[in-house]
């Protein structure tokens, strides 16, 4: 298994970061900055360089590169491997309420024989990432590890994009499927956020919309938590995640994030499902635990000569940890060490098996691993 | 060098074409560094006024729910999921003392009862405190209906128990002794009560043959002297006398049958025997019978018989009830005066018939004791006219094992209304039905 990483930059144009000589890639992963993709040079310059090789990308929040956060940058990482064979697949997504068909159809058209994971990039913003990844897991069942994140637009919730050898456009969902028995895939998946204030109950929801919470607005509660920051909702509501856990069930917590908001309604719009009944409280991030709960998610997701790790990172952490987002980063190399390279970006939504269960779900605020070997 | 600033210097020759760090590049990376930091300082200050907050928040909550707890009135306690207590108020230590001072948070469930088990009452000798103790902790652990125990000295504990969602047990325990004891009390009563009413219709029952046999005699062997069947009686005055005794009782068995109807209704024993019946012919009838007492009385008595429905009754009772009224207005009437009886259809479709006479009257106030058995209005009038005042209250009881009703207007000196209605499914709406 070798590996070449290539960043560009507006100013410089696309550099070699990182090589491991001339190579053949089956797979090349690319993590693009919204705005450099419109013009569709970029795909195209990829495709010069990697000829022979499956495309798959989209946009995000922030892209990864060996221990460092960018911004306005392409990431690309090109992959050679020496025995697995890969399969591909895409579909379309078209709103929330077709989320579900869109992963069994996406899942549907990989070949089963010798399937060991599947990695998804999938829209951000149109999609119900819960609903998406049952429908992949109903085909693919639950001894297939699925992993992958949902594309981000920046900070802006506005428009994201995904793409399969083409440029990447709205509503599309991909994904490679990586077979035979030399693959080595690792997965961890880890927050680290901080539950405050007392557990709540959730009165009012449809869907990912959450309208009340103990019979209040959503909205008005955020507002609070916020303060300050309430003026660049919806994306500072990544600032206040929320827990949402089963009655009487915490141990089934899952944390969702806030996509969009309703200001007339006073809901809130979340990545996956807030249903109504559960208990819900919210979050802060404590700068120390965020990045040791990355540590953690390495820990989990180390497997022996890892090459290459895929971090897909929650946008609300880059928001938080600002100019230090780059510590949670170096928090996993420091657990996976220089010979695993690095890559990823910065999501709208996190997917990965659930711990101690062999379901997988859309995870939301984790920093979530990826790692690869071929043994 | 800060790891940051390291970090920076980075991203600057990252971003330059040929590598060298451009000293402008870089202050405005620091720069947004520093605006950065500002953020999040602001952030982090407004994050601590929050935590401050919701921690007040909270706190006055758990003051409310202590609050409640300790006044609640009734014992309290939680057991988390290791079945130890978490806490309890201070009336669940009162209502059960045998647990000693063991009602401290930390202490197991078992223990507890383990400790009481040899003050309770187990519920019969084949228990033994043993059986006690394990059902116990099983309608602990599986909580369902309240249930009580008895501990020693006859005190009853009433215990409510559900698990909670971390798995443990809240608790609630009554204690229900002085209930029990008020509650075996009324249930003393009420037997008691009870077997009071049934001596009483034995005793009616009894009497009511007791009291007919030698009435009986007297009403027919006062009859046959009056008639003289067996011979002229010499002196007349014998005959005043066998006259007077042969009013009298029959005066007194229509009292008893008063007292006996009266009896039955009370005790739900009274069955209608209802047929359609003629209303017409029936005021008639009851008018031939009263006639010569209102002659004799000095009153004029008027009757509009004709054209009234037919109605489902039963025909003894109706004339029984029509009697009594105009019997009332014949003796609460000075001479000179006049009774109406009519008749008319009520906006529902029932029929109202109404004694209406120019006596005594009544006070309104009065109104509800004349309904009373036995309630007649002033003891002078009973004397001066006579009677137990039963005739009203019965009258109003068969009006309404009708569905009916009787009604009362009356001012004193001006005279008395009675009326009763019967509901419109006792009236023939139809020629048909009236045939």
């Amino acid at each position: 298994m070798r590996i070449e990483q290539r960043v560009w930059r507006a100013n410089t144009g696309w550099r070699v970061a990182a090589s491991d000589g001339a190579l053949t890639p089956a797979l090349v992963l690319f993590f693009a900055a919204p705005g450099t993709l419109d013009d569709g040079k970029r795909f195209a310059d990829l495709r010069t360089i990697y000829p022979g090789a499956a495309i798959l990308g989209c946009t995000t929040g922030g892209e990864i590169a060996d221990v460092d956060v960018l911004d306005d940058t392409i990431v690309a990482t090109a992959i050679e491997f020496a025995h697995t064979r890969l399969a591909f697949a895409e579909a379309t997504v078209d709103g929330d309420g077709g989320s579900e068909a869109a992963g069994r159809q996406l899942a549907a058209s990989l070949p089963r024989a010798g399937l060991r994971g599947v990695f998804v990039l999938s829209d951000g913003t149109h999609v119900n990432g819960t609903d998406l990844v049952a429908g992949i897991q109903k085909v693919l069942g639950p001894d297939i590890a699925i992993t992958g994140g949902l594309a981000g637009d920046g900070a802006r919730f506005v428009s994201t994009r995904v793409g399969l050898n083409a440029n990447p456009v709205p509503g599309r969902l991909a994904a490679a499927g990586f077979y035979g028995n030399e693959i080595c895939l690792g997965f961890g998946s880890f927050g680290g956020w901080d539950t405050v204030g007392p557990e709540r109950v959730i009165t009012r929801a449809r869907g990912t919309v959450l309208y009340e919470l103990d019979d209040q607005p959503a909205l008005a509660l955020y507002r609070n938590y916020l303060g300050p920051e309430a003026d660049n909702l919806p994306a500072s509501a990544l600032l206040c995640p929320l827990r949402i856990h089963p009655p009487g069930k915490p141990e089934a917590a899952l944390v969702r994030t806030v996509i969009g908001i309703d200001d007339a309604e006073g809901a809130m719009m979340y990545a996956g499902s807030v249903p109504e009944g559960y208990v819900a409280q919210l979050m802060l991030g404590h700068f120390e635990n965020l990045i040791a709960g990355a540590g953690r998610a390495a820990a989990r997701a180390a497997i022996p000569d890892a090459r290459l790790a895929i971090l897909v990172s929650c946008i609300g952490r880059k928001l938080l940890l600002g100019q230090q987002i780059a510590d949670e980063v170096e928090a996993v190399r420091g657990v996976l060490g220089e010979a695993c390279r690095l890559t990823g970006f910065y999501s709208y939504g996190e997917i990965a098996p659930l711990e101690n269960s062999p379901f997988c779900d859309l995870h939301n605020q984790t920093m979530t691993i990826t790692t690869i070997a071929e043994a | 060098m800060h790891r940051m600033l390291e970090r920076q210097l980075i991203r600057a020759r990252a971003d330059s074409p040929d590598g060298a760090v451009d000293l402008e590049t870089l202050l405005d990376l620091v720069d947004a560094a520093y605006i950065e930091f500002d953020r999040q300082r602001r952030v982090l200050a407004h994050t601590h006024e929050i935590m401050r907050d919701e921690y007040l928040r909270i706190n006055a909550g758990l003051s409310r729910l202590r609050d409640a707890i300790t006044q609640m009135g009734a014992g309290f306690a939680i057991w988390d999921s290791n079945d130890q207590l978490v806490l309890c108020n201070g009336i669940l230590r009162e209502i059960l003392p045998e647990t000693g001072d063991l009602l401290r948070p930390g202490a197991t469930f078992a223990d507890c009862i383990a400790h009481m088990a040899p003050h309770i009452d187990s519920g019969g000798p084949a228990r033994s405190s043993r059986d006690w103790l394990d059902d116990r902790l099983r309608r602990h652990r599986n909580p369902a209906d309240p249930f009580e125990i008895t501990v020693a000295g006859g005190r009853y504990i009433r215990i409510w128990e559900a698990k909670t969602s971390e798995g443990g047990i809240v608790g609630v325990y009554v204690d229900v002794t002085e209930s029990k004891r008020a509650e075996g009390e009324l249930r003393h009563a009420k037997e008691t009560a009870e077997s009071a009413n049934r001596s009483k219709s034995l005793f009616l029952a009894n009497m009511s043959h007791e009291l007919r046999t030698p009435l009986n005699a007297i009403i027919g062997f006062s009859e046959i002297i009056q008639g003289e069947m067996m011979g002229p009686i010499g002196d007349h005055r014998y005959l005043d006398y066998s006259r007077d005794i042969h009013n009298a009782g029959k005066h007194l068995l229509e009292i008893i049958n008063d007292i006996l109807d009266m009896s039955k209704i009370e005790s739900g024993k009274f069955k209608l025997d209802a047929e359609w019946t003629n209303l017409g012919e029936l005021v008639d009838g009851v008018l031939q019978m009263v006639r010569a007492r209102a002659r004799e009385a000095g009153l004029t008595l008027h009757a509009v018989a004709a054209g009234l429905p037919s109605v489902f009754c039963e025909r003894r009772v109706l004339r029984q009830i029509l009697l009594n009224l105009i019997g009332n207005a014949i003796k609460f009437t000075p001479s000179g005066g006049r009774i109406d009886i009519n008749g008319k259809m009520t906006a529902e479709g029932g029929i109202m018939l109404s004694v209406i006479d120019t006596g005594i009257g009544m006070a309104p106030q009065d109104i509800p004791l004349a309904l009373t058995p036995f309630g007649q209005v002033e003891l002078t009038l009973s004397r001066a006219h006579g009677g137990v005042g039963l005739g009203l209250p019965l009258s109003q009881r068969l009006a309404e094992l009708h569905g009916g009703r009787l009604h009362i207007e009356s001012a004193a000196g001006t005279g008395t209304t009675v009326s009763i209605t019967l509901p419109p499914e006792r009236v023939a709406q139809s020629a048909l039905r009236s045939a």
